[in-house]
C-alpha cells in the first residue's frame, strides 16, 4: 500500500474535505491538500503514516498561484519521502503554520516567508531570517525587481 | 645656578651636577636616580631579552616540532630573530585606544602586569650569593607579585569596556586568587623544612647531592614533598594562566580575553610577562623543590670541587628552570582547555586538600625527624 | 580527576522555567546563582567575527556570568541567494554555484543538485561515473570530517590534533586537486556523469592515502579522543536526543550520534551505494551519553573508517565504461517535471526540490542545507550551558555558514 492510500485511509471521512488532488504516479508522488487543513493533514501523516521528520518546506511561485511543498520523511522504518502540497493565491498567500507541530518548521517557514512572501498564520516568530529586516520585496518571486541601492550600497553591479 | 666644573671630578659627577642644576635637586639624589635608571635598563636588557628571545622562540620552535611544522626559520639563523622582528612589528603598529575605553586605566594596566611579572626575577638566587635582592621574605614577595598581576589584568578587562574582556578578567581573578591558596600553602612546606623564607636560604639548605633536594630529601620527605611539588607545579601553571588553565584568554571562547582590545606594543606588554611569569614560576619551583643552583652530585656543596663557583650554579639553575619551562610548553601543546567550573573544582576539591595535608604532614615530619 | 565523566543527562532542557538555579552539564550540578545575591544579566554579541562560530554566524547570548540563559542565532550574513542564481542561469552554468554552499563538502553539494535534476529529467548515469562520484564524495566526506573533528578539538583548546588532522586533509585535497583541478570548489560532477576520469596511478595514490589516514587514526585518539580533559569537557555536554533531532529535522552525524540509524546511503541508496559493503555507526559510543558532544565527535571519526572502506571498494570494483552521458550537451535542459532527491552530505542530508517547466533555466531549485536545520537547535539546546559548553555544542554540530545562509 502506498503512503497515499494509507494517508487517505488515516484521514477517514475528513479526506474529502482535506485532499484536493492525489498524484500517485511518476517519480514524485504527492497529495495536494487544502491550505486551511494542512495542520490536520500533517498530523495525520505523522501519527498514522509514520512521518517523523519534516524534512523540508519549499515554496514555488507559479506566476498565477503559489505553492508550498512539504516534504516529510519516515526515519525509523521504511525510509522514504512523503509530500504534501498546498496551493495559495498569489495576492494573499497565507498558510497555517506547522511550527507548533514540528520545530523544524520554524526556520524553514521563516525562510519561505523571507524569500517568497508566503505568510504562515500563527507562526511564533514571523519575521525575516536571511535578509535584513528592512529589505523590500521577496527575491524568489518571479516578478521580483532587485533594488538598485541598499543603504548607500550600489546593487546594480 | 651652574656648578663649577672641576676637571678632577669624573664625568658622571659632571652629568649629575648638570642635571641637578636642571631639576633643582641635590646632586646626590640625581646621581642615585640616574644610577637606578642605568641598573633598570641593564636588568631589562639582561632579563627581558632572554625571556623574549629565548622563551618565545623556544615555545614557537617546540610547538612547531610537536605539530609537524618547522617553527620560525626565516629571520636570522634558525629563526632566532623572529621574536625581535615581531617586537619591531608590534612597536610600529598603531596604538589604538577605542573611544569607549577608560583611557588612564587602559594605559596603566599593561605596565602593572609587565612590572609585576618581571619584578619576580629580583629575588631569584641565580648562583650562590647571586640573588639581586636577597629578601628575607622572598617567597612571600614572589606570591604577592602574582596577586599584583591580577590587578593589572582586572584593570585591562574593565577599562576595555568590552564584555568578553571583562569575562576574561573575571575568570583570571577567580582562577588566580583560587590557585594562590594551594600555591601559598605548599610553598610553606619547604619553608618549614628550611626554616627561612629567603629563596637563597632555602637553596642553601638543599646543598648536597640529589637526595638533599627537598623533593627527595632523605627519602622520607618524598612522601610529602612529591605531592607538594606536583601541587605547586599545577597551581603554578594555573597562576601563570598556561594551558590547560588558559581560560582568561581562551581564544576559542573569549576571542582573546582581557587583551582583546589591546594592539601594538601594549599587547606586547601582556605577551612578554606571560613568558616571564612562566620562567620565574619554573625558577621558584626549582628553588623550592629541586635544589636551585645545586648540582645532583653535590659538587657545589660545602667542600665540593665546585663550591661557590658562580657559573656552575648558574648552569644548574637555568637547566632546571628550562626543563620545567619546557614541560609547561609541552603541556600547552598537548592538552585541551578545562572549563571554568572544572578549574574551580580542581582547585578547591583536589589541590587545596592535598596542599593542606602536605602542610600538616610536613609540620609533623619536621617535629619528629629533623 | 578520574571518574568525573558524567553519565547523567542534564542539559538540553527545553523547559525555561528550570533555568533558575541552573543545573550545569556534568555530574557536578552546581547551583550557580545563590538566591540572595542580586545578579545582572549580560547580553553578549558572539560573532559574526568570533573564532568559534566557524564563519559569520552571529549568536546573541543572554548570560548570567558564565551561564547561558538564552542564545539566539542570527543568520544571513553570508546569504547569496543561491536559489535565485540557479533560476537565472542555464543548467550547466548553475552547477558551480552550489559548490559555494558547503565549501568543505562541495562535491556532496553538487551531487545533491545533480541527483534531483537527473531524476526529474530521467537521465541515466553510466556505472563508472556513479562509482567515480562515490569515490570523490567519500574522499570529500573524509576530508570534511577530519576538518570538523580537528576544529572541534581546536574549540576545546587542543591545537595540535587540529594540525595533525590537517596534515591528512591537505594530502586528500591534493588528491582531489589532481582529478578535479580544484582544491575546495570542484565543479566536477555534471549532469549525466563526471568531468574527468581517474588514472591507475591516482588510484594507487588514493589507496595509499586511505592507509595513511587509517594509520594515523590512533594518533588522534591518543591525543584527543581519550584525553581525560577532553572527555570531561565533552561527555554529557549539550545533549541532542533523538526526539529533539526528529523535531528539528537534524540529520547526519548529529542524528546518528543520537542513536538513530538513518543514513541515506544505506536507506535510500543513490549513485550505486547499494553495491558497497559498509556499516552505519550509531551512538552511543564508548563514553558519555547518547547524543552528547563527545558522541557527535566520535561519530565522525567512526564514519571516516566507513568512508575509507567505501573508497577502497569503489576503486577496486571500478567498472569500465563512459564517465559522461553523451546526450547531455552544454545546452541541455530538463523536460518538464519535478523531483525531490536527498543524499547524505558530510553535515547531514542535502536535498533539492527541483521543478522544471521545460525552459532553458531551471524553474525552481530549492536546496536543503543540512546545517541550516542543524543550527536551529542551538536556541533550545544552549540553555543552561556554560559559555565553554556552548562552544562545544557549536563545534560538535559542525556547521558551515555558506550552507546555512546559502
Amino acid at each position: 500500500m502506498s503512503w497515499i492510500a494509507a494517508f487517505t485511509e488515516a484521514l477517514g471521512d475528513a479526506a474529502e474535505n482535506v485532499i484536493e488532488e492525489a498524484h500517485d504516479e511518476g517519480n514524485h508522488p504527492f497529495v495536494r491538500v487544502r491550505a486551511e487543513s494542512i495542520v490536520e493533514a500533517a498530523r495525520a501523516l505523522r501519527d498514522k503514516c509514520g512521518a517523523e521528520m519534516l524534512h523540508q518546506i519549499s515554496g514555488v511561485d507559479y506566476a498565477e498561484h503559489m505553492e508550498v511543498i512539504y516534504h516529510f520523511t519516515r526515519v525509523t522504518r521504511d525510509p522514504g519521502f512523503l509530500c504534501l502540497k498546498v496551493s495559495v493565491p498569489r495576492d494573499n498567500p497565507v498558510v497555517p503554520t506547522l511550527a507548533h507541530e514540528w520545530r523544524a518548521a520554524n526556520w524553514t517557514e521563516r525562510e519561505t516567508w523571507d524569500l517568497l512572501g508566503i505568510r504562515f498564520d500563527g507562526h511564533p516568530h514571523h519575521y525575516r531570517i536571511l535578509l535584513a529586516e528592512d529589505w523590500v520585496g521577496h527575491p524568489l518571486r518571479k516578478d521580483y525587481e532587485p533594488p538598485t541601492e541598499y543603504h548607500g550600497i550600489d546593487c546594480t553591479q | 645656578m651652574l656648578a663649577v666644573v672641576d676637571h678632577a671630578t669624573p664625568l658622571s659627577a659632571h652629568i649629575a651636577n648638570w642635571l641637578a642644576a636642571f631639576v633643582g635637586l641635590e646632586p646626590i639624589w640625581v646621581f642615585h636616580a640616574v644610577g637606578a635608571l642605568v641598573v633598570a635598563t641593564g636588568v631589562l636588557a639582561l632579563v627581558v631579552t632572554p625571556v623574549g628571545l629565548g622563551g618565545v622562540y623556544l615555545e614557537r620552535k617546540l610547538a612547531g616540532r610537536i605539530q609537524n611544522r618547522r617553527g620560525p626559520n626565516r629571520v636570522g639563523p634558525y629563526g632566532l630573530l623572529q621574536t625581535l622582528a615581531d617586537g619591531v612589528k608590534l612597536l610600529s603598529k598603531e596604538d589604538i585606544i577605542h573611544r569607549g575605553a577608560d583611557a588612564p586605566l587602559f594605559r596603566l594596566a599593561p605596565y602593572i602586569v609587565f612590572l609585576s611579572a618581571f619584578a619576580g626575577f629580583v629575588v631569584l638566587p641565580f648562583w650562590p650569593g647571586g640573588a639581586p635582592a636577597n629578601l628575607d621574605v622572598g617567597i612571600f614577595y614572589f606570591l604577592a607579585l602574582i596577586g599584583l598581576e591580577t590587578i593589572g589584568i582586572v584593570m585591562a578587562g574593565w577599562s576595555s569596556n568590552n564584555k568578553w574582556s571583562l569575562l576574561g578578567s573575571m575568570r583570571e581573578v577567580a582562577q588566580v586568587i583560587s590557585y594562590e591558596l594551594p600555591l601559598g600553602i605548599v610553598a610553606m612546606c619547604p619553608v618549614i623544612v628550611a626554616g627561612t623564607m629567603s629563596l637563597s636560604g632555602i637553596t642553601e639548605v638543599q646543598a648536597g647531592p640529589i637526595w638533599k633536594w627537598f623533593v627527595f630529601r632523605d627519602g622520607i620527605w618524598a612522601i610529602v614533598m612529591v605531592p607538594a611539588f606536583l601541587v605547586f607545579y599545577v597551581s603554578g601553571l594555573a597562576a601563570a594562566k598556561r594551558a590547560p588553565f588558559d581560560l582568561p584568554e581562551a581564544e576559542s571562547e573569549l576571542i582573546a580575553g582581557f587583551h582583546t582590545e589591546y594592539s601594538g606594543m601594549r599587547f606586547g606588554m601582556f605577551f612578554l610577562p606571560e613568558y616571564a611569569l612562566m620562567l620565574s614560576i619554573s625558577a621558584v619551583t626549582s628553588v623550592l623543590f629541586l635544589g636551585g643552583y645545586h648540582d645532583p652530585l653535590g659538587m657545589s656543596a660545602e667542600g665540593g670541587s665546585m663550591h661557590g663557583v658562580w657559573w656552575w650554579g648558574l648552569i644548574w639553575f637555568f637547566s632546571k628552570t628550562t626543563i620545567l619551562f619546557l614541560s609547561q610548553l609541552i603541556l600547552r601543546w598537548t592538552l585541551p582547555r578545562l572549563r571554568i567550573d572544572q578549574v574551580m573544582y580542581l582547585c578547591y576539591k583536589v589541590l587545596l586538600p592535598i596542599a593542606m595535608a602536605c602542610l600538616v604532614a610536613t609540620a609533623f615530619l619536621r617535629l619528629f625527624f629533623s | 580527576m578520574s571518574n568525573t565523566v558524567s553519565e547523567t543527562p542534564a542539559a538540553a532542557n527545553p523547559n525555561p522555567s528550570q533555568i533558575q538555579g541552573v543545573k550545569l552539564s556534568g555530574e557536578r550540578a552546581v547551583p550557580v546563582i545563590p538566591r540572595d545575591i542580586q545578579t545582572d544579566e549580560l547580553v553578549f554579541n558572539m560573532g559574526p567575527q568570533h573564532p568559534s562560530t566557524h564563519g559569520v554566524l552571529r549568536v546573541v547570548l543572554r548570560t548570567d556570568g558564565e551561564v547561558v540563559l538564552e542564545a539566539q542565532p542570527l543568520i544571513g550574513n553570508l546569504h547569496r541567494s543561491c536559489e535565485k542564481i540557479l533560476e537565472n542561469l542555464t543548467y550547466v552554468q548553475g552547477l558551480p554555484y552550489v559548490d559555494r554552499m558547503d565549501y568543505l563538502g562541495a562535491l556532496n553539494m553538487e551531487l545533491g543538485l545533480v541527483l534531483s535534476v537527473e531524476e526529474a529529467g530521467g537521465v541515466e548515469v553510466p556505472k563508472r561515473a556513479q562509482y567515480l562520484r562515490v569515490i570523490m564524495c567519500e574522499l570529500n566526506r573524509v576530508i570534511s570530517h577530519l576538518f570538523a573533528s580537528g576544529q572541534f578539538g581546536l574549540d576545546m583548546g587542543a591545537f595540535t590534533p587540529f594540525l595533525y588532522m590537517f596534515r591528512e586533509r591537505e594530502e586528500g585535497l591534493k588528491l582531489l586537486n589532481m582529478v578535479t583541478g580544484g582544491r575546495l570548489l570542484y565543479h566536477y560532477i555534471r549532469y549525466g556523469g563526471v568531468t574527468r576520469d581517474i588514472t591507475p596511478e591516482w588510484a594507487k595514490l588514493c589507496l595509499a592515502w586511505c592507509d595513511r589516514v587509517l594509520a594515523h587514526m590512533p594518533e588522534y585518539d591518543n591525543l584527543l579522543t581519550w584525553n581525560n580533559i577532553f572527555l570531561n569537557r565533552s561527555c554529557g555536554v549539550a545533549i541532542l536526543d533523538a526526539s529533539t533531532c526528529m523535531d528539528f529535522a537534524v540529520t547526519g552525524p548529529c542524528l546518528r550520534a543520537a542513536g538513530v540509524k538513518r543514513d541515506l546511503r544505506k536507506d535510500m541508496p543513490y549513485s550505486s551505494y547499494e553495491d558497497f559493503d559498509f556499516e552505519v555507526p550509531v551512538g552511543p559510543f564508548e563514553k558519555g551519553v547518547v547524543g552528547d558532544s563527545w558522541n557527535r565527535y566520535r561519530q565522525r571519526l567512526m564514519e571516516i573508517h566507513e568512508s575509507l572502506k567505501i573508497i577502497r571498494q569503489a576503486i577496486e570494483g571500478l567498472p569500465e565504461g563512459e564517465t559522461q552521458q553523451k546526450k547531455i550537451s552544454r545546452a541541455w535542459k530538463s523536460p518538464p517535471g519535478e523531483a525531490y532527491v536527498a543524499s547524505e552530505a558530510p553535515r547531514g542530508e542535502i536535498s533539492c526540490y527541483f521543478v522544471s517547466d521545460g525552459g532553458k533555466f531551471p524553474y525552481r531549485c530549492r536546496m536543503r542545507g543540512p546545517s541550516f536545520q542543524n543550527i536551529a537547535v542551538l536556541e533550545l539546546c544552549s540553555r543552561g550551558l556554560l559559555i565553554g559548553d556552548l562552544i562545544a555544542l557549536l563545534g560538535s554540530i559542525d556547521i558551515t555558514l555558506g550552507e546555512v545562509d546559502r
